[in-house]
């Protein structure tokens, strides 16, 4: 008897496995998955978090040559131009910026291998490399398809690559397109280029382009090595090294993915006064700049430690990212000297950072307070 | 066969020894086979399956031709499972016994689990920047983003690359456009289209289609190499074409709009979303010292290759900075991140990377579990066994 059960045992578990078995095979079969996630948030907060790698972007300016098409900025380039030519040719004009100075050859080569190009020595690259000038500064232009062995000229092409390094930057110029516009245009690329002119930005500016919106003068800011005003720092915020032309700066969170960041910068003077400051805001959020008499409309006053500051709120873009940001200033004139508090980033993170931000400015104690 | 026959065949320990003379064979030829076919091809057709299926090349059907991983391993756990409950006798002296089965079945069974319920993906960035997402390196998705009515939350629709390389025509209720597949290509490159060297026409009519020249490459088998499909698709709306889209993974978000609303569309590989985020704040890449010859482009033999995250968790309130290492990765809520590539930004050589494998495993306790009892119970057995003879000899 005992052995009967243990068989009737052995076969109910024989079946059950064969079951499981048959089942976990049927598992996985693939399916179009739905699911929500956090917003992604604006490159402007996304920078704030390469705190040691984030530096300012001057804004450029130039001459536009006859017959080229501006094309705005795109998401690595912060200028664009077509250049059009005969029977349909053309050619484009890009300009983008790195972080850091950058080898010549390794930015040679990355492009050539973008256009199925071999990769160049040192030797043939000194060969095909000249100086000129972009600006005041001295750049290296390379024709990337001279060289021996390219069939890129054969079929056509021409690619002509200037490198810039400035103030920890590379800047690349590009120009590519049909052999024959390139050739035609190079002349007018080099007189481009020399029409070039970097205006600094004050603090962290995400914005570069070819509008002269003028930014007010930052080469005599005493930011490195600037006495702080004492604050109390509010709970949550995240203090990091400050960049070039910038006093303090903290990182924030919020909720999900989204960052903002706070700088503090001084300069001395009035820095342009307020209207032409607004308006420089105004623009690193895409908005278009107001005029004298709508200015005190987006402003409004606040008292602070020793006096009145203007407040500024504003919502906007980010030009980069085109992601929604929000941005709000204070400007605060003190001892002959004006001061620049900043919040910007995710709008989420900026609306619960406002009453702590406005605090932080308002107890502010100013080394150069009366 | 009548049920008492095949309990008897199931219980057999011919069936055992058959089933690991099997197992042998099938880790012998899978091994092999990885040279030609690829790590994830071969363990998915060798040991990922049933049977191994053969046919003849450009034939239509196939047959199976020997047991494969699974089968060979299920067969061997009904086996084991089996022959212990028909050999079961309730006595201690049996303790030991019966501990070892269990722990060689909770071996096999978590291997089992291991196999159908972890998920690997990875996490890669730069110094400085933040993930709360790691991806898939095997399997790529055609996603479609859009606001949900959340401002602070998009809504995703993906639909798998099985899926757009087997079907021609994709619907789904969250999309006001159908997908027709054009082409699918299992690996592939892109790169920016020079105008003055292409001719032919580019691979798609709307959005970086025309700025882009696709080349389709042959599947690489290589396990330091990736396959980067792409697909080229038509959507069709209400109105009719709204063009044809190139998806790729090295190309950036592309925008639809469709019924007031506009859609970010990419090919990318799988994401899983978590609720934290990591950011890479640090790297260090250390080499035995005297290894590295920049000279002859030597990297030395590796030492330490370390990579400093800060851990941000806005439900948990937390923000704490942890270091993994080769040997001791990070279990964080319900995952293991072990630290798995390091390497230098392309552009700006003086910043590092970190690629970290990011593994869930909910079985990752069977197999210390399995070996502890394996362990304990041929213990218990063994120590059973030298008592009583030392109380044999004492009585002599």
């Amino acid at each position: 008897m005992k052995r009967v059960s243990k068989r009737i045992r052995c076969g109910c578990v024989t079946r059950s496995l064969l079951l499981a078995t048959m089942m976990l095979g049927g598992c996985g079969q693939p399916e179009i998955r739905v699911y929500r996630i956090p917003k992604e948030k604006p490159a402007l907060a996304s920078s704030a978090a390469h705190d040691h790698a984030t530096q300012t972007l001057p804004k450029l300016e130039w001459q536009l040559p006859p017959g080229w098409e501006e094309q705005g900025p795109g998401r690595m380039t912060v200028a664009s131009f077509r250049v059009p030519g005969k029977e349909g040719q053309a050619a484009e004009v890009s300009v983008m910026p790195m972080q850091g100075e950058r080898d010549l050859g390794l930015l040679v080569n990355i492009v050539r291998r973008g256009s199925e190009l071999k990769p160049l020595s040192n030797e043939e690259l000194s060969k095909m490399t000249e100086e000129i000038r972009i600006g005041e500064t001295s750049a290296s232009l390379v024709d990337l398809t001279d060289a021996a062995g390219s069939d890129a000229k054969a079929q056509g092409g021409r690619i002509l690559l200037t490198v810039l390094s400035r103030s920890g930057m590379t800047w690349l110029f590009k120009m590519a397109g049909s052999a024959e516009v390139v050739s035609a245009q190079k002349e007018v690329f080099l007189g481009f280029l020399k029409s070039i002119k970097f205006q600094e930005a004050p603090d962290q500016t995400a914005v570069a382009s070819s509008s002269s919106t003028s930014a007010p003068p930052a080469s005599d800011s005493g930011a490195p090595g600037e006495t702080k005003p004492q604050w109390e720092v509010p709970a949550g915020w995240r203090e990091v090294p400050a960049t070039q032309m910038v006093v303090a700066k903290f990182l924030l969170t919020g909720p999900g993915e989204s960052k903002a960041e706070v700088s503090v910068s001084v300069f001395p003077g009035a820095v342009g006064g307020v209207l032409a400051n607004v308006n420089r805001w105004r623009n690193q959020l895409s908005l278009p700049a107001v005029a004298d008499a709508e200015l005190p409309k987006v402003i409004t006053s606040i008292d602070v430690a020793g006096g009145k500051a203007t407040l500024v709120d504003m919502n906007g873009k980010d030009p980069r990212s085109g992601g929604k940001a929000r941005l709000i200033g204070v400007i605060l004139p003190q001892g002959g000297r004006t001061w620049f508090y900043k919040l910007t980033g995710d709008e989420a993170v900026a609306e619960q950072e406002k009453a702590a931000f406005l605090k932080f400015v308002q107890t502010a104690k100013h080394p150069d307070a009366a | 066969m009548q049920p008492n026959k095949l309990t008897q065949v199931l219980t057999s320990l011919r069936l055992t020894v058959v089933c690991l003379a099997l197992g042998l064979v099938l880790v012998f030829l899978g091994t092999l086979a990885q040279v030609n076919e690829g790590l994830y091809a071969a363990q998915n057709r060798w040991f990922r399956t049933f049977f191994i299926w053969w046919g003849p090349q450009g034939a239509q059907w196939t047959i199976p031709v020997f047991p494969g991983g699974y089968l060979v391993g299920t067969v061997l756990v009904v086996n084991l499972v089996l022959a212990h409950l028909n050999r079961f006798q309730l006595t201690w002296k049996k303790l030991g016994i019966h501990v070892t089965h269990v722990g060689i079945i909770l071996l096999l069974l978590g291997q089992l689990a291991t196999d159908l319920l972890s998920r690997e993906t990875q996490m890669s960035f730069a110094e400085g920047e933040s993930r709360n997402y790691s991806s898939s390196s095997l399997n790529s998705e055609l996603v479609f983003v859009t606001d949900s009515e959340n401002p602070n939350e998009e809504e995703v629709v993906a639909i798998p690359q099985v899926l757009l390389a087997s079907r021609h025509e994709l619907k789904h209720e969250k999309l006001p456009f159908t997908i027709h597949v054009r082409h699918y290509y299992p690996n592939s490159d892109v790169r920016q289209r020079a105008p003055m060297i292409e001719t032919n026409p580019p691979p798609a009519s709307a959005g970086i289609g025309p700025k882009v020249t696709l080349l389709p490459l042959r599947e690489t088998k290589k396990t330091d190499e990736r396959n980067l499909p792409s697909v080229v698709f038509e959507l069709m709306g209400p109105q009719g074409s709204m063009g044809t889209w190139l998806g790729h993974a090295k190309l950036d978000d592309q925008v639809v709009a469709a019924h007031n609303r506009t859609w970010r569309l990419a090919l990318r590989f799988e994401r899983q979303y978590h609720p934290f985020s990591v950011q890479l704040l640090k790297t260090t890449h250390e080499v035995y010292r005297g290894t590295a010859n920049p000279a002859i482009n030597e990297p030395g033999i590796p030492k330490n290759f370390q990579s400093r995250v800060r851990i941000e968790n806005a439900q948990r309130r937390e923000s704490r900075e942890v270091d993994i290492y080769m040997n001791n990765p990070l279990r964080y809520e319900g995952l293991t991140f072990y630290q798995y590539q390091m390497g230098r930004d392309e552009l700006d050589r003086n910043r590092g990377t970190s690629v970290l494998q990011v593994v869930r495993n909910p079985s990752w306790l069977t197999p210390y579990v399995g070996c502890v009892l394996v362990g304990g119970g041929l213990l218990i057995q063994f120590m059973m066994h030298l008592v009583g003879f030392i109380k044999k000899r004492r009585i002599a």
